[in-house]
C-alpha cells in the first residue's frame, strides 16, 4: 500500500478513486506512567511517555486506514491527513483518513 | 500503649519542637532550597541539551529538502508517509515564567521557545525516519498542535519521503532551515527570575515579621495565646 499527504504518486495516474478511507484510535498510557510524567514535568523536558503513547495511537489509526483501503482493492492512498485531540489529559485521540485510489503505471504531472 | 502515654510522648515532640525550633527551621529551609536548587539546575541542563542536540544536527538528516506543498517536477520515486510525534513540558521557571506572563498578558518568550523546541524536534524525528530510508525530499509536511495539558506542548508533524527518484533533488541550504529564525536560550533571565522570588520571599517575611512585631509591642496584638488553645491547655 503506498501511502502519501500529497494528491498524486510520480510516473502513476489515478485510475479510480475509491473514496474517503480513515482510521481513528483512542489510547492511554497505563497510571505508572501517567504518574512518571507527572514527576518528569517538574524539571521539564520530554514526556516520553506521552510522546510513546501519540506514536502507538497513530500506528494503529494508520493501519486501520490501511486495512479499509486493501478491503476497498486499493492500490494508494493519498492526500493523507492527520487530526489529533486530547481527552481529559491523558488520553490520545488520533484520526487519520485519506482518499484510496487505484493506479496504472503513466505519465502524470507531477503531483 | 493507653492514651497518657500517646499524650506523654505528644508533650515530649512538643517539647523537643520547642528546644530546637531553629533547627528545624534551620533544616527544613536548607532542604527546599537544595531539592529546588537540584529541580532549576537540572531542568536548565535537560532544555540545554535540548537545544544543543536541535543546534547540532550533521549528516543525511540535515541535508534533506522539507517541502511544506508538492513535489516539484521532474522528481520521480516510491512515496512513503511519515509521521513524528513530541510532547515536551517546560522547565520549572519556564513554567513559572509562562504563569506570570499569563498575569501582565503579551508575548511569552518561554511559552514560544518550548513550541519552537517541540516543531524542530518533531520535523528533525521525520528527518532521521526519511534519512534513514535513503530519502532525500520530504514534501507535503504538515504540523499539528495536540492540546495535551495546560502548558505542555505536544505536536504531530506528518511529510511524505520520497526514495530512490531519477532525480534526487537535495536541499542546497547549509543549515536546517526551521532553526532560523527562532529564539536562543536564555539562562540568565532564569537566574534573575530566582534571585528576584527569594528577594520578594524574604522582603516580604521580613516586612510581615516587622509588622507583626510592632503590632505586639504596641498592644494592638494580643500577648494571650488564641482562645481554642486555651482553653485546651486548661482541659489537660
Amino acid at each position: 500500500m503506498l501511502t502519501s499527504t500529497l494528491d498524486g504518486v510520480p510516473g502513476y495516474r489515478v485510475v479510480e478513486h475509491l473514496g474517503l478511507v480513515q482510521g481513528s484510535t483512542v489510547r492511554t498510557k497505563h497510571l505508572g506512567r501517567d504518574i512518571m510524567a507527572s514527576v518528569k514535568e517538574l524539571v521539564g523536558g520530554e514526556l516520553r511517555g506521552y510522546t510513546e503513547l501519540l506514536n502507538e495511537a497513530r500506528e494503529e489509526a494508520v493501519a486501520r486506514m490501511c486495512a479499509a483501503a486493501e478491503e476497498l482493492g486499493a492500490d494508494a492512498i493519498l492526500s493523507i491527513r492527520f487530526g489529533a485531540a486530547n481527552i481529559g489529559g491523558k488520553a490520545a485521540e488520533i484520526l487519520v483518513y485519506g482518499t484510496a485510489v487505484r493506479l496504472s503505471p503513466g505519465a502524470t504531472p507531477s503531483p | 500503649m493507653n492514651s497518657s502515654e500517646v499524650l506523654n510522648w505528644v508533650m515530649a515532640g512538643m517539647v523537643v519542637w520547642q528546644e530546637m525550633a531553629g533547627a528545624f527551621w534551620l533544616l527544613g529551609v536548607l532542604s527546599v532550597l537544595l531539592f529546588n536548587g537540584g529541580v532549576l539546575v537540572f531542568s536548565a541542563m535537560m532544555e540545554r541539551r535540548l537545544e544543543q542536540r536541535l543546534a547540532h544536527v550533521t549528516g543525511p538528516a540535515a541535508g534533506i529538502l522539507l517541502l511544506a506543498g508538492p513535489l516539484p517536477p521532474g522528481v520521480t520515486g516510491t512515496p512513503h508517509l511519515l509521521t513524528a510525534s513530541v510532547v515536551l513540558s517546560p522547565p520549572l521557571l519556564g513554567r513559572l515564567s509562562q504563569r506570570l506572563r499569563r498575569l501582565i498578558g503579551g508575548y511569552s518568550v518561554n511559552g514560544v521557545r518550548l513550541l519552537e523546541q517541540a516543531r524542530r524536534e518533531a520535523l528533525l524525528r521525520l528527518r532521521e525516519q526519511a534519512a534513514e530510508m535513503g530519502a532525500t525530499v520530504l514534501a507535503g509536511v504538515e504540523m499539528h498542535h495536540v492540546e495535551f495539558g495546560v502548558s505542555r506542548a505536544a505536536l504531530l508533524a506528518t511529510g511524505t519521503a520520497f526514495v530512490a527518484g531519477d532525480t534526487p533533488l537535495v536541499s542546497t541550504s547549509r543549515r536546517m532551515t526551521e532553526a532560523a529564525g527562532t529564539l536562543g536560550l536564555r539562562p540568565w533571565r532564569y537566574l534573575i527570575l530566582a534571585l528576584g522570588l527569594v528577594l520578594m520571599l524574604t522582603l516580604g517575611a521580613t516586612l510581615a515579621g516587622d509588622w507583626m512585631e510592632r503590632r505586639l509591642m504596641d498592644g494592638s496584638l494580643p500577648w494571650e495565646m488564641p482562645a481554642p488553645l486555651k482553653a485546651w491547655r486548661k482541659g489537660h
